[in-house]
């Protein structure tokens, strides 16, 4: 891409006049539609009549989680779920992959001081008491995923700002938690397949994929089935969400690093 | 009435947010800015009935504003 | 178990390459050539189902597949019929052929980088296998979604030309993904499900509402991002020019076309195709193109690095696609999903090739292309079979599409389009010849020794040096490639692979419109 060329055509105002006028030409159109949406709360809409009456009242008791949010997420639409975690997992990969490409330094951005402490007594003795907390909150959110609000995704990002608070405010000199890339790409990697191995589970004691009476847990009625394959693939959801925000955390931090500043 | 008006005040600040993002020069405040952003948002999300959405939104509104500002140590603060 | 296998076998398609992707990284630790062996196994081993699960279509005529065991408007359903099977074989054999062919690239290359490519080129393959059998709206999103990300990683990875250009791919796409999702929004606004097969039923009374057009006229900005369709095509040249080689067939091939697929799918399965509300829009993707054949073309003409003219000759070729799609008849559809089988069966071969020769002798302008044919004589034959069959001659695969899109023109009275389709294809014939005139007659030889191959045997002999361990003999060597074969046996079985299934795919064309006729004359 030559640079001079295509910079002259970008600042050209033409394509901003018509970049201007396409977006209101598109916002206009939101604009006219807006009314003809269907209201909110409005038991006659077409949302509300087919398939949502079937999941409000049979929802609970079929899928034995009260949080009919978690129901729907986990339990109807749970192959929904396993591919939005594999694609947390995919851009965890991406990211490492691309930042781990050394190139050499091309910018210069002398801004930061070099000799920067977080010391003080607010951070040494805040975050020491912050930290577990945060960690045990987690734990309750991912637990309560069916009862309150709460799931796997809120409970690993929970887990991974833990992480981030501690390497960002720790004295790094005295004990270097330093994970490397492949680890976490690894910890993500086996997250995903908690919840796909809950699926295959499934699927190998004759039922269909990700159906949860057919788990090979012994149980009282079926209900209680369901909760528990719910629990274990809101822990592989947790676990691969903690995984790739540290990867993505890491490669920015080590890519860093590499440039000098760290 | 008192409700909607809540949500209209919080949309238009929503719209100004993104402006202000679009147009500033310093990334760092950009960034800071986002955060605010994200927030909004999340009340906006509890107020049409979705606190689940508004729980994760305020979660991943820090930790993606972690990412901007760390990222921001390797390229310029300020653009062009 | 063989039973468990059979009931199955639309799930484990798909998801045999997503365990595939989630195996390498742990793999990789203890052995990097086990974690490329792995990928490449579950590869395989889908492409052998899908061969399966097509005959088993032939047979019973369309599965149906209920996760969970919830009944299809509440829970997601995979739904196939013998179209969806017969791209799903295309699919995981493109893909099976790839992870072979990417295997040269990575001698030497760092861990990370190896397993992350191997990764992130299963879930690419997952997620097209995805798109094309789901029955669910939303998750053909996610599936796009899939897509869409480990595209740009893919082409990110191929150097600092491939960042820039993935990241353009990343904004424009993103839009094109958002414009899916709120059309899926309005539509859901209007029908209140989200199942294909449900929705189909339901939509009736609505499409003349003015939000069921909107979100119509959304499905086409957004599928038309995907694809590159006309004016929506900015990302796509730099995009196939610097992805990293080794995935570019697979994306160039069958990631611009998956899409396609869907859009056919929406307009002609979900909304009825024939009312006047939804031929409006056919009408608009007509125009789009016809302009991208002509244009496709014609700047294709002026390219001088051969990716570049490949990837602008994409936009002509998937004009063809959306022209048999605007053109409703049974033979328009037909040459349509012939045409989606072929073209991805001759770009990938191109792609193997120019990957080939870029191995080989590290260019790619076509000027400097002069008499490869003495040292790569099988390459050249499959580059003249391929070039052949774009243009259109008989026997082979790109005849056919062509002629059913006239005959389906003619039907309808659409003069204009065969018009399009002719002098398309002439302009067509113009720069593939130059391209064997710059093969076959040039008088510059290419020099060998600045080829990927040279360049990883450097390196390789370097690194063997530093750390004091024996250097393992390559077959390449800072002098280029001294094989016995002209070029490593995994790229050489991907291209002659490509070549043969453009053959049978030209000769066998009967049996596979016989295959697909069923399929097609459902909503004709």
């Amino acid at each position: 891409m030559n640079g001079g060329r295509s910079k002259r055509l970008r600042e050209k105002s033409v394509f901003k006049i018509v970049g201007i006028v396409l977006l209101m030409v598109l916002v206009g159109l939101m604009f006219t539609i807006v009314d003809r949406l269907p209201v909110i709360g409005n038991p006659d809409s077409a949302p509300n009549r087919h398939v949502s009456d079937y999941y409000i009242e049979e929802g609970p008791e079929l899928t034995h989680s009260p949080n009919l949010v978690t129901g729907v997420l986990a339990d109807f639409r749970g192959f929904d779920t396993l591919l939005e975690t594999t694609v947390m997992f995919l851009a965890g990969v991406s990211v490492a992959m691309i930042l781990s490409n050394r190139l050499k330094r091309h910018w210069d951005a002398g801004i930061f001081r070099k000799d920067e402490n977080f010391g003080g007594y607010e951070v040494k003795v805040i975050m020491p008491i912050l930290i577990p907390v945060i960690i045990v909150y987690a734990f309750y959110v991912l637990m309560h995923g069916e009862v309150s609000l709460g799931g796997g995704f809120q409970a690993g990002a929970l887990l991974a700002m833990a992480f981030m608070l501690y390497i960002m405010f720790a004295d790094l000199g005295k004990n270097k938690f330093r994970i490397t890339q492949h680890f976490t790409v690894c910890v993500a990697a086996c997250g995903v397949f908690i919840y796909f191995l809950t699926g295959f589970l499934c699927m190998i004691n004759g039922g269909r994929f990700l159906e949860y009476e057919a788990l090979p847990f012994s149980a009282e009625h079926g209900a209680e089935l369901h909760a528990t394959g719910i629990l274990m693939i809101e822990t592989g959801v947790t676990i691969g969400v903690m995984a790739t925000i540290i990867t993505i955390l890491e490669a920015v931090v080590e890519r860093n690093s590499l440039n000098g500043r760290s | 009435m008192g409700i909607l008006l809540i949500e209209a005040v919080l949309l238009l600040f929503l719209i100004a947010i993104t402006i202000v993002i679009i147009l500033d020069k310093d990334l760092l405040s950009s960034s800071i800015i986002y955060c605010a952003f994200s927030f909004c948002a999340m009340v906006l999300y509890i107020m049409v009935g979705a606190p689940d959405v508004a729980f994760t939104e305020a979660v991943i509104g820090v930790i993606s504003t972690t990412y901007f500002v760390v990222s921001l140590r390797t390229t310029d603060r300020w653009c062009k | 178990m063989s039973n468990m296998i059979i009931s199955n076998l639309p799930v484990l398609v798909v998801l045999l390459p997503l365990a595939g992707a989630l195996f390498c990284p742990v793999i990789s630790y203890f052995s990097r050539r086990a974690g490329r062996l792995t990928v490449i196994a579950f590869a395989g081993t889908s492409f052998v189902l899908s061969v399966v699960q097509l005959l088993r279509i032939t047979d019973v005529g369309k599965i149906s597949y209920h996760f969970g065991g919830w009944e299809p408007p509440f829970g997601i359903e995979f739904s196939l019929d013998s179209l969806s099977a017969v791209l799903l074989v295309l699919i995981s054999g493109t893909g099976f052929v790839s992870t072979i062919y990417s295997l040269p690239f990575f001698r030497g290359k760092s861990r990370f980088r190896s397993f992350g490519y191997y990764s992130v080129l299963s879930l690419l393959i997952c997620g097209l296998l995805g798109m094309t059998s789901t029955g669910d709206v939303f998750n053909l999103y996610v599936f796009l979604e899939i897509t869409s990300l480990s595209g740009y990683a893919l082409i990110a990875m191929g150097g600092d030309k491939g960042v820039l250009s993935s990241f353009r791919y990343l904004m424009i796409g993103t839009i094109g993904a958002s414009f899916y999702l709120l059309g899926i929004a309005f539509i859901y606004g209007e029908t209140g499900t989200l199942n294909m097969y449900d929705m189909s039923g339901l939509v009736g009374p609505v499409l003349s509402s003015g939000t069921t057009m909107v979100a119509m006229a959304f499905f086409v900005v957004g599928f038309g991002i995907k694809m590159a369709l006309f004016p929506l095509h900015g990302w796509q040249p730099a995009a196939y020019t610097n992805a990293h080689p080794g995935a570019a067939p697979l994306i160039a091939g069958v990631m611009g076309k998956v899409p396609a697929y869907a859009m056919l799918r929406f307009f002609f399965y979900v909304f009825n195709a024939n009312t006047q509300y939804v031929e409006r829009f056919l009408v608009v993707v007509g125009i789009m193109s016809a302009l991208g054949m002509i244009y496709g073309s014609l700047k294709a003409i002026r390219q001088t690095d051969f990716r570049s003219m490949l990837a602008y000759s994409s936009i002509a070729q998937i004009g063809y696609v959306g022209l048999g799609i605007a053109i409703t008849g049974y033979y328009g559809l037909m040459g349509a999903v012939i045409h989606i089988i072929g073209h991805s069966m001759m770009k990938s071969c191109l792609f193997f090739c120019s990957g080939a020769i870029r191995y080989r002798y590290g260019e790619t302008a076509m000027e400097r292309f002069g008499q490869i044919y003495r040292k790569m004589p099988v390459t050249c034959a499959a580059i003249v079979i391929a070039a052949l069959s774009m243009v259109g001659v008989p026997p082979l695969a790109g005849f056919f599409s062509k002629w059913y899109l006239a005959l389906g023109a003619a039907n309808m009275g659409e003069y204009i389009f065969i018009f399009v389709l002719v002098i398309s294809s002439l302009l067509n014939a113009v720069y593939f010849f130059r391209l064997f005139e710059n093969m076959f007659m040039n008088k510059n030889v290419a020099d060998g020794s600045k080829g990927i191959g040279a360049y990883l045997a450097v390196k390789a002999e370097k690194k063997a040096e530093r750390d004091s361990v024996p250097f393992k003999e390559m077959a390449a060597t800072k002098e280029g490639y001294k094989g016995r074969l002209e070029i490593p046996p995994a790229m050489l079985f991907a291209v002659i692979v490509s070549a043969l299934g453009i053959i049978l795919a030209g000769l066998f064309n009967a049996q596979l419109v016989e295959i697909l006729g069923p399929a097609i004359r459902e909503v004709v």
